[in-house]
């Protein structure tokens, strides 16, 4: 069962349009609510005007923070997966996040909320109250807000929040010794996903329990049940957070937004159900984005193509409230060196705030901005040494030899990075055969001399995943049967239920088709630590199979008394308990838990019924790897790029499920392409944002996303019972790298890019220039 | 947002002048205008309906006219809010020339808007800039009391 190609279990409900997401949450007596936004990037909030809000048909209230001393909490300062163990940071200084503020602070923020008994009364409501605002001068770039002068995102704070320092080895050394230094500065876009569903939060009082049921899309329901349950003095078990279907998260919805402690909050003080569901424009202005980051880049290098040393000026967009302190820019000095040798490397970054929305991760987080830099520097080293860009990264790559292999960082959770039992070398060499890498460079000269511009890019990551504490999982066996798992995380189209159940069947032997897999709802576990950083598969999976093992254990020693057999002679298989070598002596797993109900020989096995709750700790996190190359042709008078072929080959240990595993990398994949091609969000001067629709914000449309050529290599870890790495934020990190690269080497290197994205208008402008 | 432009307009600079100071022909004019009132001896208070792509709403807000040469030029300070729409702010430099054919009228323009209108519109605006000012010169050449 582990690592067969078995359909999800999900697919039914979800295809069929039977998930139940947070708007198909319907309840008596429901009201619904609508935000009023500042259109201003900083304001004085001056006076809101209820009155004609009231009026409307329809409203019940209107609430600007004032009402109750809940609407006046703030938000907890870090966020979702953040450690605080990276020993990179030196410094750290943060505002209050309030949920409503005294002063906007980027365009979108929330300054009231109307409640109505119609979503269209709630949003004739809001357009009607008057915000009487003094607007102050806004900062819209981290360029300008790191000079002394410029205007301050919030009073009394300086606009850069953060600092870091990390170094190896010796980088003046290396300078000292270098043939050639290169330097320039590389750019990567500010990202906002674009999840089908938008952000969305119910809730309901329950006076019999005096308990707040929370319906939410979030990727981190305990948090967000801690957090609420804190703000309004209730114990954490009586806030209920359910985030069953959720329609996609990337990163997005792994923060608490103020939306979602002030509905529960005006749900438990009105005592009526609410909902709130984000319009497409709300998330363009309002919901957080990635930020934009900026690499100065110097390299030393040798005339061989030896890389000496890196030195990097890191600078990171943390919108107006940095949630994730530096975690986005740790992960890209975490990952920056993917498969090849940095002997010295030297670090400073700056966590910049701007008057924009909130930081957060986009799948990948800080990922796709080491692999753009990494194979930059590789392929600018090619460029000055005239060596085909694969000879630069054959002689710099890490290779089997170097095992275990160090590369002198600390992983944000304080553990240093081991690379062990990864062949990167083989990565190479099997994307190098299957994209027909000779053959593509011969073709490119004869089509060439056609006038065609072909070109080919290579990019490389790592990703670590499997970040920690810990997740647990509760696993049983009813009377019919039936096997039950329950886990602490939620799934926002990650398949658990298939391959969760693929580990409990298989560590029980039990039917697949007899195990359910309930997750997302803070009722059925007591800790869990969210779906983001790659983490449900190594942290839960293990868990699950931990659980499961436990409960086979219960099993084999009832079993083994009901059967009259020594407990090694049990087998079980197809959901059956029998004694190996005789065929009459079985009893169907189901019967057998029927059986230890009312048994007193239970005692000694925990209690009636096969049950048990585990937990994983993983040591640290486990590594993937995985080599994108890409084949392009652009045209020369429309700039527009046409990918020939697209390979990639990946480890991710053991896939649990090949088709999950096959999914995850096609629709990374879409949103690596995306990336690379024109995903922006953009803020003009005065950071209003002018990427307000999907007619602005460019996502890849399914015409547009070409067939790929997937390899999975596998290379087993023994950091965990299941063998298995994590996959989620593999492939949107390389296509960046991979295609720009291409492209860069279709125009015969005429132009260089230098920034993502690649857009029809950057090409042709810097084809215009050359 | 930048605008420039230059208009001929049959009047003289003084028939001109007087136009573009009287709240009556104004409103008249002005596309979309639904209210136009002085509030003081260069300031006015207006309401405009003004579409934008897929925004459209009512602007409430004032202008002032300032350093004002007459007949030969003035500045134009505006800023109007459209509540869900966004707001929007700017002033022109409005040049008067006395010419054969009756007045030449140069102005620039600069504008900022906010909000919806520049999610939504930014691509849009220079053209609908561009389009309600030509058709209010328009308006106002062939004004008759």
């Amino acid at each position: 069962m582990l690592g067969k190609a078995v359909p999800r279990k999900e697919d039914e409900r979800l295809i069929t349009g039977r998930g139940l997401y947070v708007e198909d949450v319907q309840l008596p007596g429901m009201l619904y609510a609508s935000f009023v936004r500042s259109p201003y990037a900083r304001a004085e909030i001056l006076r809101v005007k209820k009155e004609a809000a009231l009026a409307v048909p329809g409203v019940v209230g209107v609430y600007d923070g004032s009402e109750w001393p809940e609407l006046k909490a703030r938000l907890p300062e870090l966020n979702g997966s953040v450690t605080l163990t990276s020993p990179y940071i030196d410094h750290i200084k943060l505002p209050d996040h309030l949920l409503f503020p005294k002063r906007a602070s980027y365009v979108g923020e929330q300054v009231a909320v109307v409640i109505a008994e119609t979503p269209y009364a709630a949003a004739d409501g809001a357009a009607a109250v008057e915000v009487e605002y003094e607007p102050l001068p806004a900062v819209a770039r981290w360029e300008e807000a790191m000079k002394p002068g410029s205007p301050r995102v919030h009073e009394g704070f300086d606009n850069v929040v953060a600092h870091l320092k990390h170094k190896v080895g010796d980088a003046d050394a290396a300078f000292a010794q270098a043939e050639i230094v290169l330097d320039f500065r590389l750019e990567t876009q500010s990202l906002k996903s674009m999840a089908i569903e938008c952000r969305a939060v119910a809730a309901q009082f329950d006076a019999a329990t005096h308990s707040l049921n929370i319906w939410s899309t979030g990727q981190f329901p305990f948090m967000m049940r801690n957090t609420i349950a804190g703000v309004l003095g209730l114990p954490n078990d009586q806030v209920r957070v359910i985030a069953r279907d959720v329609g996609g998260g990337f990163g997005l919805k792994g923060v608490l937004y103020a939306e979602d402690v002030i509905i529960p909050v005006l749900a438990y003080h009105l005592r009526c159900p609410i909902r709130w569901a984000e319009t497409r424009n709300e998330h363009m202005i309002s919901a957080n984005h990635s930020g934009n980051q900026a690499h100065d880049v110097r390299i030393a290098a040798k005339r061989d193509g030896t890389l000496l040393g890196l030195e990097l000026k890191l600078y990171k967009e943390v919108g107006a409230y940095d949630h994730f302190d530096m975690m986005l820019q740790i992960n890209t000095i975490n990952h920056l060196t993917t498969h090849y040798k940095v002997p010295a490397l030297r670090i400073e970054g700056w966590a910049v705030s701007t008057n924009t929305p909130p930081g957060s991760p986009y799948r990948g987080a800080g990922r796709v901005e080491a692999v753009f830099t990494m194979d930059r520097v590789l392929d600018a080293i090619a460029r000055e040494t005239s060596l085909d860009p694969l000879e630069v990264r054959k002689r710099n790559i890490v290779t089997p030899a170097d095992m275990p292999y160090r590369n002198g960082q600390i992983y944000r959770d304080g553990v240093p990075v081991e690379f062990d039992g990864i062949d990167f070398p083989l990565l190479l060499k099997k994307a190098v055969e299957r994209a027909d890498y000779d053959g593509w460079r011969k073709r490119q000269k004869e089509l060439r001399a056609q006038g065609r511009a072909i070109g080919i890019g290579i990019g490389s990551y790592i990703e670590a995943g499997g970040l920690g504490p810990c997740e647990g999982s509760r696993v049983k066996i009813d009377e019919q049967g039936r096997i039950s798992v329950f886990v602490g995380v939620n799934s926002q189209g990650q398949s658990h239920e298939t391959t969760l159940a693929q580990v409990a069947a298989h560590t029980l032997g039990a039917k697949f088709e007899d195990v359910s897999v309930f997750g997302g709802d803070t009722r059925l576990m007591d800790f869990g630590f969210g779906t983001g950083a790659s983490r449900v598969a190594v942290n839960a999976g293990n868990a699950v199979m931990k659980a499961a093992g436990e409960v086979r254990n219960k099993v084999v020693r009832y079993a083994a008394q009901v059967l009259n057999c020594a407990e090694n002679e049990i087998v079980i298989n197809d959901s059956v308990v029998s004694v190996a070598g005789a065929t009459q002596n079985f009893i169907k797993l189901g019967d057998l838990a029927a059986r230890s109900i009312r048994d007193r020989r239970m005692i000694e096995l925990g209690g009636p019924g096969f049950h048990a709750t585990e937990f994983f700790y993983p040591r640290t996190v486990v590594w993937g790897s995985g080599v994108n190359i890409a084949v392009v042709e652009v045209d020369r008078r429309t700039g527009a790029v046409e990918i020939l072929k697209y390979v990639i080959v990946h480890d991710c240990g053991l896939p649990l499920n090949p088709l999950v595993v096959d999914g995850q990398i096609s629709g990374g994949f879409a949103q690596g392409l995306g990336i690379a091609l024109g995903e922006h969000a953009v803020f003009d001067e005065d950071a209003q944002v002018l990427s307000g629709s999907l007619m602005d914000y460019y996502v890849p449309r399914i015409g547009d996303v070409p067939e790929i050529d997937v390899e999975h290599v596998v290379f087993p870890t023994k950091d965990n019972p299941l063998g298995i790495k994590s996959v989620g934020e593999s492939a949107p990190n390389a296509p960046g790298a991979a295609l720009s690269a291409a492209i860069e080497d279709a125009l015969e290197r005429k132009i260089r890019i230098t920034r993502l994205p690649v857009t029809r208008s950057t090409i042709l402008s810097a084809l215009r220039a050359a | 947002m930048k605008l420039d432009g230059e208009v001929v307009l049959p009047q003289g600079t003084d028939e001109t002048w007087k136009r573009i100071n009287d709240p009556v022909v104004l409103k008249a004019c002005i596309p979309g205008c639904e209210e136009l009132e002085r509030t003081g001896e260069h300031s006015f208070s207006a309401v405009v309906k003004v579409k934008i792509g897929p925004v459209g709403a009512k602007f409430k807000g004032n202008v002032e006219l300032t350093e004002l040469e007459y007949p030969v030029s003035l500045k134009l300070v505006g800023a109007g809010e459209g509540g869900v729409a966004g707001f929007a702010k700017g002033g022109a430099d409005v040049k008067l020339t006395e010419i054969p054919e009756g007045c030449k009228l140069s102005y620039v323009a600069e504008a900022n808007v906010g909000g919806k209108i520049a999610q939504l519109g930014a691509r849009l605006l220079d053209g609908v800039a561009k389009k309600l000012a030509d058709q209010f010169f328009a308006n106002l050449a062939k004004y008759e009391a």
